[in-house]
């Protein structure tokens, strides 16, 4: 049973972890704006396509 | 029109496709169906004054020896192309190396090389393909945004803390022995006293705060029995788990602050891309040309001077009060008054600031400085920068007798243990504090206002925050602003007084109103419509006078009694005289053509009891017409400057009234700030407003009963999750004057009430605002 101390452990670094990338996600700006980056990442697709076709 | 084979709807998105065209950026027109914005004016706004050093210090956010960073605000952006072509600026102009678009603020960060490209330059690039910038006094408040930052921190850590918290405690719920015995069950325990103390004193820390600073001043408010509850909770649990004789209740005290702070951060939910604190600043320019020693040069507005004296554009804003020095002042004073017909002013007179000159240069020396003009006044000296005048809110009413009676319960039940049995007191005493813990109290208002925020705003009613509902829901006199507000902008109704024109007439004065985009002239126009358009010959405009062209050999004027009559007139109504060939015919009368369905809409408001009152610039010419129009309009109160607004809701106020102001201008800036609820209507939510409360979109006017119904019955609603609430509260205490309170009952108690509020509230308001059609 005293795998448990350990399986304690890691469960809760693991969770503790989780809550440190939210924390660097907000301090980092990743809240400030919800919206632009779902529609960025859509174009940034279609441009490399058509830098390719170019370099065709 | 064509061009390359596509269809345009105007010459302004032909040039723009040209420029793309150019650069191969026509992708544009690809990423969505109707790109791009139809480019009203032909206007070229003069960017020369960015170039001023003083003026790019205070504009850019970073600058070097070789690049600068600027975040400018864009108000056409609104489509997913808009975000694509923006942020390939890099293809149209070397100079720009980087560009970031904020979508819902309607911004763009753009870094550029100072080598090649100016401030100047780039302003123009991007008013050129249709986004001119919208540069102003007032700079960004990055503030605010933090706070809501912290506030998405503690809620993560309070939720971190909560659920391990719970898979902690479920062991000692169970039973599980194994789990329970010895080792374990000191772990466990421990594990959920360290998780307590980040949730206590990082998440939690604002309600310990403020409940002490309520304390302090001696007012109850809902976080003091809010504080005591959790604080309670906290030393009851850790006493428990030092003294080893129980789990204690942090699984209850982690969940009741996650529950509470997601309730705070839905209160604090608002439209972030809508401004409501609009002021002066953000609609006055940044910078204006001063006229010194027959030089031009750019002055900052901070620093201009009264006596000094500046040059005003075409299209160009009227910064202070001021004389007319030289031109011809034609000015539109719209979004002061919301009357669209231009003033006209003569050389040496006074020219109020806050409009827009149209057509040729004009200079004014003023005679005030910035911040002593009439309109600008308003905020310094009558501070209407503070807050409203705030109603007290129902909870805030409560929590006093709640926790009044809290206290009074916790100590009898202290007192009478002593009696009984010492060892059972304290325990009672603490599980009475804890369980009475108006959690679900504090969470009814918060989601029951948010969530019909939400549902006005769909109907385009934007509140400013959820607390404007419970306002709303307390007002009993709503006054209008009339120009703009009760009537519609750029509508007339037309008169013809004079002598009889002959159809022929009709089409020469039609023929030659149509050269004119002056709002009387493009009404006239509309209003004679049925006749034939001819071309005109020699068209001339004379600004601020009138019009005149010849048609077949005869010469035609339109305008001002003055201009055509050449004595000043006797009457004040708006109109335009006619002459043709030298004979003088009559007067076409232009009154504001007031919106439809405004009888109803009055009857409706005062079927909710509310009384209702008009204050306006205007003369009492109109006094008539609305007294017979409206006889519902009980209050009618004319020739009101922009502070005699603010006093006239001032006086209204020191009567006992609650007042709703609805205006549209700047010169109700004063009395919207001052009523209980301020509500500007205006036709494009993004356009320029004066700070309010409320933004109601013109085209659901006549849904304002509705809202004032549904604000109403949210209290009912939040009236009754409180009876819900209560009743949690007393079952809870039944356990816990008895001494029986275990923590798993806290547990399943505690969560319990807190979700069924929730769900009690946000289904509820839903479901009235379903019966009046609104969702």
């Amino acid at each position: 049973m005293n795998v448990i101390f350990l399986l304690i452990g890691c469960s809760l670094l693991l969770a503790g972890g989780f809550l440190a990338a939210f924390f660097w996600s907000v301090k980092s700006g990743q809240n400030e704006d919800l919206h632009t980056p779902g529609v960025r990442v859509l174009f940034d697709d279609e441009l490399t396509n058509t830098n390719n076709k170019d370099n065709d | 029109m064509v061009q390359d084979g596509l269809d345009f709807c105007c010459h302004g998105c032909a040039v723009v496709y040209g420029i793309l065209h150019d650069n191969g950026l026509e992708k544009y027109y690809e990423i969505e169906e109707r790109p791009g914005f139809k480019i009203l004016e032909d206007i070229k706004p003069d960017f020369a004054y960015l170039d001023a050093p003083k003026v790019k210090e205070t504009l850019l956010s970073f600058e070097d020896d070789v690049q600068a960073q600027i975040s400018l605000e864009l108000p056409s952006i609104h489509c997913s192309s808009c975000i694509w072509l923006l942020e390939n600026l890099h293809k149209l102009h070397p100079g720009i190396l980087f560009s970031r678009v904020q979508f819902l603020e309607k911004r763009a960060s753009i870094r550029y090389d100072k080598e090649l490209i100016s401030l100047s330059e780039l302003a123009e690039l991007l008013s050129s393909i249709g986004y001119a910038p919208n540069i102003s006094l007032e700079r960004d408040t990055i503030q605010e945004k933090k706070k809501s930052n912290k506030l998405l921190l503690q809620i993560a850590v309070a939720g971190f803390c909560f659920g391990n918290a719970m898979i902690f405690s479920f062991p000692e719920y169970f039973g599980i022995r194994a789990a329970t015995d010895g080792v374990f069950q000191n772990l466990f325990r421990y594990l959920n006293l360290i998780l307590a103390v980040p949730a206590l004193l990082y998440s939690g820390r604002d309600y310990l705060i403020s409940a002490y600073k309520s304390i302090s001043k001696k007012v109850i408010h809902i976080n003091v029995p809010l504080a005591i509850g959790i604080v309670a909770l906290f030393l009851r649990s850790a006493f428990e788990v030092l003294s080893g004789i129980g789990a204690g209740y942090f699984d209850s005290l982690t969940g009741l602050i996650f529950f509470l702070l997601v309730g705070k951060w839905f209160q604090e939910k608002t439209y972030e891309h809508i401004s409501f604190d609009r002021d002066y600043r953000s609609y006055f320019p940044l910078a204006v040309t001063k006229i010194k020693d027959n030089n031009e040069e750019v002055t900052m507005l901070s620093d201009l001077k009264r006596g000094d004296r500046i040059l005003v554009k075409n299209h160009e804003l009227i910064p202070a009060d001021g004389i007319l020095f030289k031109g011809q002042a034609s000015i539109d004073y719209a979004f002061v008054t919301g009357e669209s017909v231009p003033v006209y002013r003569e050389l040496g007179e006074v020219i109020f600031a806050g409009g827009k000159q149209l057509g040729g240069p004009i200079e004014i020396e003023l005679t005030k400085d910035v911040e002593q003009s009439r309109l600008t006044r308003l905020w310094n000296e009558y501070g209407i920068n503070q807050e409203n005048s705030q109603l007290e809110t129902f909870t805030n009413q409560i929590s006093k007798y709640f926790t009044l009676g809290l206290l009074a319960i916790a100590l009898s039940t202290l007192i009478t243990w002593l009696f009984i049995d010492v060892s059972t007191a304290f325990f009672a005493f603490t599980s009475v504090l804890i369980v009475a813990c108006p959690c679900a109290l504090a969470l009814s208002t918060p989601f029951a206002t948010s969530n019909m925020m939400r549902i006005f705003g769909k109907n385009n009613l934007y509140l400013k925050n959820p607390r404007i509902v419970e306002t709303l829901s307390k007002i009993d006199h709503v006054v209008f602003d009339k120009t703009g507000t009760l009537t519609k902008s750029m509508e007339f109704d037309i008169k013809y007084r004079g002598e009889e024109l002959p159809i022929k007439r009709m089409s020469v004065i039609r023929s030659l109103s149509s050269n004119s985009n002056h709002p009387l002239a493009v009404a006239l126009c509309d209003y004679l419509k049925e006749f034939e358009i001819k071309s005109c010959e020699d068209y001339k405009e004379i600004v601020g006078k009138g019009i005149e062209g010849s048609m077949a050999g005869e010469k035609i004027r339109l305008g001002s009694h003055q201009y055509i009559r050449g004595s000043k007139a006797n009457f004040q109504s708006t109109h335009i005289a006619v002459e043709i060939g030298g004979h003088f015919y009559g007067y076409f009368f232009f009154r504001n053509k007031y919106k439809t369905g405004l009888s109803s809409l009055f009857q409706r408001l005062k079927g909710l009891e509310l009384d209702l009152s008009l204050l306006t610039g205007d003369g009492e010419g109109e006094k008539n017409r609305l007294r017979t129009k409206f006889p519902l309009l009980a209050n009618l109160i004319f020739k009101q400057d922009p502070s005699d607004k603010l006093e006239a809701i001032e006086a209204m106020q020191s009567n006992g009234d609650r007042v709703l102001m609805i205006g549209d201008g700047l010169n109700d800036a004063g009395a919207l700030a001052r009523s209980e609820v301020g509500m500007v209507v205006t036709d494009q939510v993004n356009n320029f407003t004066p700070a309010a409360n409320a933004i109601l979109q013109s085209d659901v006017f006549a849904k304002l009963p509705r809202f004032i119904a549904l604000s109403r019955k949210t209290m009912t609603v939040i009236q009754w999750s409180f009876v819900l609430s209560v009743i949690y509260n007393l079952t809870g205490l039944f356990f816990a004057v008895q001494g029986l309170l275990s923590p798993v009952i806290a547990a399943i108690l505690m969560p319990l009430s807190s979700i069924t509020i929730v769900l009690f509230n946000t289904i509820l308001t839903n479901r009235i605002a379903k019966k009046e059609n609104l969702l």
